[in-house]
């Protein structure tokens, strides 16, 4: 079993915004398994950090949500993307990508690197 | 922006709390039957599955906590919910809510009562102008009752022709006397005061006030 790891303060919001781009409006456990799915189950999320997460999401604007019938006929409350939310994805993405640059620089093994 | 935003919406779910509670025990419940169905599909046992779930969740009432102290304003629901308690507290026990109360409101009156004076004779300046540049004139001998006498008209004469660094010299003598009326006699207070006071002082003279008695019967019934 790989090693579990802690959901990162701030990277939450980027991986449930992310999931909702790709796979489009999505109820909480939806969003759950596809993050633990694509972590390669190296991450758990347990109730008290998504939804704290997805509504503080809903308050920012960058999500709506909404009840609606599931695919296998369960009333389930669904999330889906505002224009804004958009936005903040390819923000936040391109903020990750500057920083993990960054770092990997840092921890390059060559000396010359820094 | 999203800021503003989320603090708005917070206020809004300050407002709206009891509905969000029952919308966000369905959906956590959702939540917790679609992992059960879904640990039921690969072939656990109901209860099994059920108590998996339950496990994964990480208890569905620190959730609603969790998510409960980011919809709202928990501190503002924290202080409603002290004041509600400690009105009940003080309910409980009369004898000394009434202590309480009574040291308070002694309290606050005699500190409301020393600042009245306080600031009538030392923080309100008086009414009259240049407040810096007026010197008060006294003197006195020994003996009981003379710590203050009056000035002789040749002394006052002699201050204001030997101080030329006081622009005005301005006599007030504290004097009674006595009102005989129709119905009993009366006494009255009187400043007497030199003719340039109002000039020294600053001040214009109050009007006339209405006379205090006159001598008609009207006047008193």
């Amino acid at each position: 079993m790989a090693e579990k790891l802690d959901v990162r303060q701030g990277t939450l919001a980027l991986m449930i915004l992310r999931t909702l781009e790709v796979l489009g409006p999505l109820h909480g456990y939806g969003v759950a398994r596809r993050i633990e799915e694509t972590s390669k189950n190296r991450l758990t999320l347990n109730y008290g950090t998504l939804y704290p997460a997805l509504l503080k999401l809903e308050q920012e604007g960058f999500v709506t949500a909404e009840w609606r019938q599931s695919e296998n006929n369960r009333r389930a409350k669904y999330y889906s993307l505002t224009a804004a939310g958009r936005r903040q994805v390819a923000r936040e993405a391109r903020e990750w990508h500057r920083t993990a640059d960054l770092i990997a620089a840092f921890l390059a093994p060559r000396r010359e690197a820094l | 922006m999203r800021h503003l935003r989320a603090a708005l919406a917070r206020i809004a779910g300050f407002f709206t709390r009891d509905r969000a509670d029952d919308d966000l025990r369905d959906e956590l419940q959702s939540h917790l039957d679609m992992e059960t169905a879904e640990y039921i599909r690969r072939g656990m046992q109901p209860d099994e599955a059920r108590r998996r779930a339950m496990l994964a969740s990480g208890g569905l009432t620190q959730a609603a906590e969790a998510v409960r102290d980011r919809r709202g304003l928990p501190w503002l629901e924290n202080a409603a919910a002290d004041v509600r308690y400690a009105l009940r507290a003080l309910r409980r026990s009369p004898g000394f809510t009434a202590v309480v109360v009574l040291t308070l409101a002694l309290g606050i009156g005699a500190n409301t009562a020393i600042f009245s004076v306080v600031r009538g004779v030392l923080l309100r300046p008086l009414p009259h102008r240049d407040g810096d540049r007026l010197i008060y004139l006294r003197h006195s001998v020994d003996g009981p009752g003379r710590g203050n006498i009056q000035f002789s008209v040749p002394e006052v004469g002699d201050l204001r022709a030997g101080a030329p660094s006081l622009a005005g010299i301005a006599e007030y003598s504290p004097w009674f006397g006595t009102l005989q009326g129709d119905d009993g006699a009366r006494r009255i207070d009187i400043g007497l005061v030199t003719g340039n006071f109002f000039e020294v002082m600053g001040l214009a003279p109050a009007p006339p006030p209405a006379p205090i008695a006159t001598t008609g019967p009207a006047s008193r019934r």
